[in-house]
């Protein structure tokens, strides 16, 4: 698989500490450094590295947004990056759960959490689901075009297009690469 | 507070010695061999610690539910250094242990494997504390308290009965256990209790009815 090209953060390193207020930063880095890259991938294991490449760029307070179909790999991504972070394999059922935390001693946790089930984004306040979007943890979320408004403005978006045998293509936009 | 906590019943054998709230020494063995090797992990839990049975305020023990064999050689084990010793004991249950360190709020469901195929639950909710066994299915449609429409936290052995709780349409918050292995847990609970008036107090919970 390509690497990435060149290191993202050093270039930002700078504006992260001028910028004191975390909207402030939110906001630059929204508006200024985000973008799309592309990629497309023939099987689960290259999908599976990929999510362990991104897992490593990752930082406490980090919201991936993951879309895509049943059946996409949204799960699978998931559990890349929960095996790169904490070194375990999650087995938890997908669109069954809506919150799962993962942690290990010393690690930043991982949530994840999926809001198929959701009809109505007001349950996601009764249910009491933003307290997972407190900063403390990395937060990936599937199926959260049912419930936008509760993911912060700033976060990953991971949209996995295909299904079955097709490759997949994943469309990263990433809120902090130039 | 010193405590020395063992735990044997949700799988090998682990001690650990908590003092005033952190634990100071800990040893962990795998596997069902472990049980036969675990006052060697009791012995490796206190040299960590730098402690000795003077040092120790009390002993806790896991009583169960979970294996059957783990938990009464684990009983065995701490009945026989609570009276060797002279240092009250205290029983804490799986569940108990399971339940500490969680996040506010309820309902918890606290998840135990027993027998092969058959789990063990308790549902700590606003109504009160309901428990259950059997099959998967079974276990879950005898707890009234289970209901769609709150947030039902869920830890232990989670991912035996996750489908299943999909399939009732509830939402799901499963979280880890606050601590690294049972018996520092247990020691934690202990810690915050009154011991057994008497050794004989202390039995094992095999979490089934009749059992």
């Amino acid at each position: 698989m390509r690497s990435r090209r060149g290191g993202p953060q050093g270039r930002h390193v700078g504006i992260r500490l001028c910028v004191q207020r975390a909207d402030m930063v939110y906001h630059v880095r929204e508006r200024i450094f985000a973008k799309t890259m592309e990629r497309t991938f023939y099987t689960e294991a290259e999908l599976l590295a990929f999510a362990g490449e991104i897992a490593r760029e990752l930082r406490r307070g980090d919201v991936i947004a993951l879309s895509g179909p049943l059946g996409a790999g949204k799960t699978a991504f998931v559990r890349g990056v929960v095996a790169e972070r904490l070194d375990v394999d999650p087995v938890s059922s997908p669109t069954f759960t809506f919150w799962h935390r993962y942690a290990r001693d010393g690690r930043i946790p991982v949530d994840h959490l999926d809001f198929y089930r959701i009809d109505n984004p007001r349950d996601v306040r009764e249910l009491g689901l933003e307290a997972a979007f407190d900063g403390d943890s990395i937060v990936l979320v599937e199926w959260w075009e049912r419930a936008p408004e509760l993911l912060p403005p700033v976060r990953w978006e991971v949209d996995i297009a295909g299904s079955g045998d097709q490759p997949r293509r994943l469309a990263v936009r990433r809120p902090d690469t130039a | 507070m010193t405590v020395l906590g063992l735990d044997a019943s949700r799988g090998g054998f682990s001690a650990a010695v908590r003092r005033d709230g952190r634990t100071a020494g800990e040893a962990s063995l795998p596997g069902a061999v472990a049980l036969e090797a675990g006052l060697g992990a009791v012995a490796e839990a206190m040299r960590a610690a730098g402690a000795t049975a003077h040092d120790l305020d009390r002993i806790a023990v896991g009583i169960g539910p979970g294996s059957f064999t783990g938990t009464r050689i684990a009983i065995s084990y701490a009945k026989s250094l609570a009276q060797g010793w002279q240092i009250p004991l205290c029983g804490v249950d799986s569940f108990d242990a399971i339940e500490a360190g969680a996040p506010n709020g309820t309902p918890i469901l606290a998840v135990v494997r027993g027998r092969p195929g058959i789990v063990v639950l308790r549902l700590h909710a606003e109504g009160g504390i309901e428990r259950s066994s059997g099959a998967v299915a079974s276990a879950l449609d005898a707890l009234r308290g289970l209901r769609a429409g709150a947030l039902t936290l869920v830890a232990g052995d989670a991912e035996d009965v996750l489908p299943a709780l999909g399939e009732r349409g509830l939402a799901v918050r499963v979280f880890p256990l606050a601590f690294s292995s049972p018996a520092q847990a247990i020691a934690q609970v202990a810690a915050q209790r009154e011991p057994a008036r008497s050794l004989h107090e202390i039995r094992a919970d095999y979490g089934e009815p009749g059992a």
